[in-house]
Parts: structure tokens; sequence; C-alpha cells
């Protein structure tokens, strides 16, 4: 049997485009239904799953429902009701896959209620307000859905229009047809134990060494990079299943970046997770000496810092001696909660391949108040390990894998 | 006959297993692949079809100096200006199908910078680790397609394998769904915007009526700076620019007004028939209340949902009225500006809270001072949304292209 592609629509503005995509879908072998979760004006066209069965799914009175003239408090009803019927869906094993078509309603709609299946279920959401600052990581948040700027408003089927749509219909049917040839890991139960890592540019070649000491090993190790959101998604992932054997967290940077306002910032709850569910972590000061505040927020004080430019979007600053020390107990703090074993392992030799010992970035005086902020701090059972090397060599990849094993007890 | 590729751009010294397995599953499904190293660090973990050393030369460096310099920005900037370079002879030669690009944060910068060189309709699949964060800066303008990755790509594993599978299975289907996008001798560009005038509504079927096909730009700052840049592609046969609001936007930073230089340029420079109104042009949009600046506070506001919209004056338009003179001088086709007596916005008529036919004709007759002799202005009295000013702004567009053949 065919699996269903749901298209999510709100269908008193674009069913036309939606409709479309039906037939797109439909035309290459795979069933597809249209979800109508419009708010206020007359769907245009014929609807598989109808506004209606969606209020009903939302537990909210039709009567109720029906007296709300606010656009914007009709959208929970919407969401609600649609996630009940996708999960339905998935959980009766219907559903090969989900799209959406919209601007910034219909996106903030649809993403919303993607984001309720798990991962590897494909998403795809065409939206015409995909590259506006800051509203890609509102739609995608932490989940694997994927983002079609759409360029022209999606208002009539025009030829770009159709274009773009039949573009679309191709993408979803190719990601369907390939998580059905390589099907979503029953995680926790894959043959080799996960690793979680976090990783960072100017600390690859530490994180390279480690997994491929693991490797070797018969772990399998997952990355997340610590740009702020693949670091949160690991916190998000760990929070809510139990896959990861234990943690390297090798490029915390988002904590201080959340403290401090920057761009990588990892949300508060950050490095908090793992110690929540009882998962053994090692952790490194990989990056964290360095901060990304957005160009467009620097402040005059910062052009006394030192400066890397890094490539041509992206510039870190140092941090300041009173800024490590309120990250360092920041971290100490979280890291007090933690239910099962903890080490962090300081690299003598500088923080990443960007200040390592020799170059102008060295400053091993402000690592140093890091450090004793830290072992002021953390409980006396979580081991501070120094190490006299630079984090991007061999020898602390080594340590890292060392420790690794001694707080899981293998 | 040459078959066409798929372009897989990726940096082989970090990201060559991924970009490997990615050639395997995209070549099971029957499409030939084109790997291009971007790397300039370390070694590639696989053979590219055109190698780091071939497209820092194309990019104007020498890959064997750069790696002695190690300056990082520099290479990146030269191996981004080589996989232009390189992906543009592909696609003049019609061999290229689509670019499937996978990266962090540099392999983005670079892999996007490629996609948004080549023509919309071009299937582009960009598998990011940044793709949850401001990508305005990536997708610009451009029809991209962002595949978060979720987790780093670092090696084959469970989870990677999943997402580098649906980026497969999506170039695939794009490539195999997508028809050139031809420019069409029937395709008329518009603008639009949300609290602004319906024009472009309403000439929608009028214009269906002439045998022509409409589509919308959302005046916001990025459609209005993909409308000139599809202009710019040659796709459309003419331009009813509704919605000039963004440059009033501009003025103040507003809403809409991160829009470039090029607004409103395009058209006649490439010699695109066009009419421009004045649509927004009657207020400055802000994203609050707090961002409206002190020398604005006292002037006519609307409260919009939390944005504001201030109303424009003497001052700021005579501004407009010289950009509008700049940018349509020397015009290559013809231009009209077609200006409605009775408002330009929903919230610029008669008993709105911003309507001051006084302001406007003051703009008018600066416009007909600085306006280039080549192009025409047109009074009409009504309003910006009367069924009366669509009309009359398609038939004159229509005129023109006619005129203009």
């Amino acid at each position: 049997m065919s699996k269903l592609i749901v298209i999510l629509v709100m269908a008193e503005e674009k069913w036309q485009e939606a409709d479309f995509l039906r037939q797109e879908i439909e035309s290459q072998g795979y069933k597809a239904v249209i979800l109508d979760m419009g708010l206020l004006g007359k769907p245009q066209g014929y609807c598989g799953i109808t506004r209606d069965e969606v209020i009903s799914l939302s537990g909210r009175d039709h009567k109720e429902v029906a007296l709300i003239t606010d656009r914007g408090k009709r959208m929970p009803v919407m969401v609600d009701g649609a996630i009940q019927k996708v999960r339905q869906l998935y959980s009766e094993g219907k559903i090969g896959g989900i799209i959406s078509v919209g601007g910034t309603t219909g996106t903030q709609m649809g993403t919303s209620i993607m984001r309720s299946l798990p991962f590897g279920v494909p998403k795809f959401a065409i939206s015409s307000t995909a590259s506006l600052p800051a509203f890609a990581a509102r739609y995608i948040g932490t989940s694997d859905i994927t983002l079609m700027h759409s360029v022209v408003e999606i208002a009539g089927l025009n030829s770009l229009m159709k274009n773009i749509l039949s573009r679309a219909a191709g993408a979803i049917c190719g990601m369907v047809e390939s998580s059905a040839k390589v099907p979503i890991p029953l995680l926790g139960e894959s043959e080799k134990p996960l690793i979680a890592m976090t990783h960072f540019g100017p600390c690859e070649d530490c994180a390279v060494s480690i997994r491929n000491l693991l490797e070797k090993k018969g772990y399998e190790v997952i990355g997340f990079s610590a740009a702020g959101i693949g670091d949160k998604a690991m916190e998000d992932i760990m929070e809510g299943q139990n896959i990861f054997r234990a943690v390297i967290d090798l490029c915390p940077g988002g904590i201080g970046e959340e403290l401090l306002g920057f761009s990588r910032a990892a949300g508060r709850t950050r490095l908090e997770a793992a110690g929540k569910r009882g998962i053994p972590q090692v952790i490194a000061p990989g990056g964290v000496n360095w901060g990304s505040p957005r160009k467009s927020e620097y402040k005059p004080e910062y052009s006394l810092r030192k400066k890397f430019d890094y490539d041509a979007l992206r510039s870190f600053l140092k941090l300041s001696k009173e800024e490590m020390i309120m990250v360092a107990d920041a971290m100490a703090d979280k890291l007090n909660k933690a239910q099962a074993p903890v080490k962090f392992l300081i690299p003598l030799g500088g923080w990443s391949s960007l200040d390592r010992r020799g170059t102008d970035f060295y400053e091993p005086e402000l690592n140093r108040a890091f450090v004793d902020e830290l072992k002021k701090k953390l409980r006396q059972d979580i081991e501070v390990r120094e190490v006299d090397a630079d984090l991007e060599t061999p020898e602390f990849a080594q340590a890292m894998v060392k420790a690794l094993y001694e707080v899981m007890g293998a | 006959m040459m078959v066409k590729k798929i372009l897989l751009v990726g940096t082989l010294d970090s990201k060559g297993r991924e970009v490997a397995y990615l050639r395997q599953r995209v070549e099971e499904r029957g499409w030939g692949v084109i790997t291009l190293d971007v790397g300039t660090l370390g070694n590639p973990m696989c053979p590219a079809d055109i190698p780091q050393d071939e497209v820092a030369q194309a990019g104007g460096g020498d890959f064997s100096q750069m790696k002695l310099k190690g300056d990082r920005s520099y290479s990146v900037g030269i191996m981004t200006e080589g996989a232009i370079k390189k992906a543009a002879e592909l696609y003049s030669r019609g061999e290229l199908a689509g670019v499937l690009a996978i990266g962090g944060g540099t392999g983005t910068a670079i892999g996007t910078a490629v996609m948004r060189s080549l023509p919309l309709g071009i299937p582009k699949v960009m598998v990011s680790t940044v793709a949850s964060r401001d990508v305005s800066r990536y997708v610009g303008t451009r029809d991209i397609t962002m595949i978060h990755a979720v987790v780093d790509l670092v090696g084959l594993n469970p989870i990677t394998r999943v997402i580098l599978d649906n980026a497969a299975g999506a170039i695939v289907g794009m490539v195999a769904g997508a028809a050139e996008v031809a420019a069409n001798r029937s395709l008329i560009a518009a603008t639009s915007f949300g609290i602004s005038p319906i024009s472009a509504e309403l000439a929608r079927p009028l214009l269906e009526e002439k045998g022509y096909e409409m589509v919308t730009f959302h005046a916001n700052g990025m459609g209005g700076r993909a409308l000139e840049e599809l202009i710019d592609q040659g796709l459309f046969t003419g331009v009813l620019d509704f919605v000039t609001h963004e440059l009033v936007d501009q003025l103040y930073n507003g809403y809409c007004g991160d829009i470039g230089a090029d607004r409103l340029a395009t058209a006649a420079k490439r010699g695109a028939p066009i009419v421009i109104a004045p649509g927004g042009l009657d207020c400055i949009v802000f994203n609050s209340i707090d961002d409206v600046p002190d020398k604005l506070k006292g002037r006519k506001l609307h409260h919009h949902d939390i944005r504001v919209a201030v109303r424009t004056s003497e001052e700021e338009l005579e501004i407009i009225a010289m950009t509008f003179a700049q940018r349509l001088a020397n015009p290559r086709g013809p231009v009209g500006v077609l200006i409605p007596l009775q408002g330009w916005s929903e919230v610029d008529k008669a008993g709105a809270a911003l309507f001051d036919p006084s302001i406007d004709r003051f703009f008018i007759d600066n416009l007909k001072r600085l306006l280039p002799p080549e192009v025409s202005l047109r009074e009409v009295d009504c309003h910006i949304s009367d069924l009366k000013f669509a009309r009359l702004a398609v038939e004159w567009l229509d005129e023109m292209i006619h005129s203009h053949r």
C-alpha cells in the first residue's frame, strides 16, 4: 500500500496551489490528501480532511469555535486538531510525508503541526517568508523540516508558481521514497551504542580524532553542531528519548552565548538534559572563550577585543575575564545537578584551533580564571582534569576518550 | 545529446564520507553526479570530479600557495568564486540539472553562494547544520530549499543517513519534476502588500482576460529585491509596480526597508515596460510603536496589528520623487507613473487615519518637475484600490507592451 502525503493549507486562500500539489504528487504514484487548516473564509475547493473534522479533533465545541472571529485565536484550535489528525494517521502507519504551502500564518501553523511528528518522517514547507530574517529558526526549531523559499507570493497559479510547486512535489515524493528505503532506525535499539558529541568548526580536529577512536571501539558518534540550534536539538532529543549511552560535550559555547545574548545562544537549559536523564558526560571548554555577537549588535568596546574573522559571515571575539568567570559559574550550577558521572577536561595549551599556545589569541590567564572559578563552584565529586596539550591535538582527544570510558564505567 | 547531471558541492576534507554517500544515493536513482570540492584545509577523503586546485584556479587563486598562506577567510572567498565559475560553465553548456550542497556554517555560505548565482528554476537543495537560524543571507531572494541536518554532519550514522537519504530523494525528485523557467511572453509581475492596496488582486482577472499571467511579489523588502532580480533575468513582459512603499520604509529602516539600491530601477534599465503607482507611499511602517523615531512622533498614526504606520511628510516624499527620477533616468523601454488622487492605501482614503491629499499633491508636483522627459505621468481621480485604477494600469501597460514590440 502506498503511503499518504498530507498537504497542509489554509484552503480559503491557497487551495488552488494545494490542489496543484496534490495532482503533481498523485501523478508520481503517491496518494495525497489536503488537510484544511483554514481560519475564517470558505475553502476554495474540496479538502479530503475538512476544517470541521479538524475542529472536532481539537476537542473544542463547534458552536464555540464558530464565535471566534479573531484569526489569531483560531490558529491554536486548528493546529491542535491537525496535530491529532496527523498523529493518528502516523500511529496507524499511514503517513508517508507531510507538506505545507503558505505565507507567514500558513507556514507557522504548518510547521507547528509537522513538528509533532517524529524525526525522520519527511517534512517539507513551501513558504513565501522562508528567507525573512529569523523566520526559518521559528519555523524549523530543532526539527528536521525542509524549507523551500517560494520567492514569489503564493497567490494564484502562474508558470513560476507551478514550477516551484512541481519541484516541491518532486522533492517530497523523493523524500518519501527514500524514507521507505532507509527506514527510521529504532533508536536505542541500534547495534552500536550511540555517543552524542557537540561540534564547533575551530575544534574539528579534536572531534574527528575522538570519533575515530570511538568508532574503532565499536561506538557510533552522533555529532551536533554547537551553533545554537544543533546543540539545543541534542538537549531536546536527550530530554525526550533515551538513546544515548553517553555525551561528549566538546563545545559547550552555547551557554555563554545564551548568557551574553550572542548569536550561538543554545537556550537556558543547555547542559542540563544529560544530567537530568542520568546520562554520563565528559565536558571540554572547546571555544567557550570565544563569543559571536551579531555584527549589527557590536558594542563600541568590542573594538578593543581580540577578534578572529573566521569566514565572510562569522567573526569571533574573545570573552573578557569577567565573562569567563560568569560562564564558569553558570556551567558549574548546571553540572552540579547532574544525576550521572561528569568529568570536565581542560586543555592547557588552548581551547580551539584559533587560540593555540604560541598564537596571539592564547591567553592562559583568562583560561585560568575560568578554571579556578569552575573548581571553586563544582561539586567535590566532579573532577576537573587538566591536560597539558592543546584541544586540537590527538593527546587531548585520547584524554577525552579515556575520561569517557571512566564515566561510562566501561 | 548531453546528459544533465547534478552538481554536488562540499568540503571533501571534512564531509567526504557524506558526499560519497550522497553521490551513491543519487546515482542509484539514475542521475549522474559531478562532485566539486571546496575544501581548503586538509586532504580530500575521496576524489572529486572537480578537485580543490581546479576550483581555486577558477577562483583566481593558487591552491598550494593558499594552503601555505593559511588565511581561512581568503581561501573561502577564492573557493566560493571558483565554485561559482565552475557551476556557471556547467550551466552554460547545458549540463546542469540541479545543485545539491552539504555543509556546516562555511559549507552553507559557499554552497548557497553557488546556488544564488544560478537562475530561478534550477533545483537547489542545501543540506545544512545552520538551516534553522537566520537564513536571509544564505537564501536571500532565491528559490533555495534548506534541509535542516539537525545533527552535525560528521560521519555516517543512523541519524545522518536518514537526513542524507532525504536530501538525495529531494534533489532527484525536484530535478525530475523541474521544467526550465523560460521567459514567457505573457508573464506580468505585480507588487502587493498586506495593508496597502488590493490593486494587484483586481488586476489579475483583467490581465488574464488579455491573455497575460500575473506573478505577485510581496513588497516586504525581500519581495522587492526578488522582483528586481527576476526582471533582470528577463522573465517578465511587463511590470505593474503598484506598491512602492518599500522606498519610504528604507528612509527610516522601517519594516520593509531592507531593499538594496536597485528597487524600481531594473525595468527601466532593461527596457521592460512598467507602470508604477505610489501604493503605500502614504506611510512608513514600523515593527512596533517603540521603533518609531522621536522626530516622527506626533504625526498621524495607524495601528495595524503590533505594527504601526506613520504618515509621510512633504519632505520625505520630495526625496522619494528624487529617487523615482534618478532610478527611472534614461529608460530603455516605456515607463509610466500612474497616480490616484484619492489615496494610496487602505489607511489613506477619505475618512481614514492617514488621508492627506495636500501632501499627495506636493509629491505629484515634485514628480512632474523631476521626472525625466521619457517618463510619462498620469493622474486619475479615484482611490488606488478602485477597480477603475487597476483597469487603467492594466490598459496602459498593455498599450506599452504592444507599442514596444
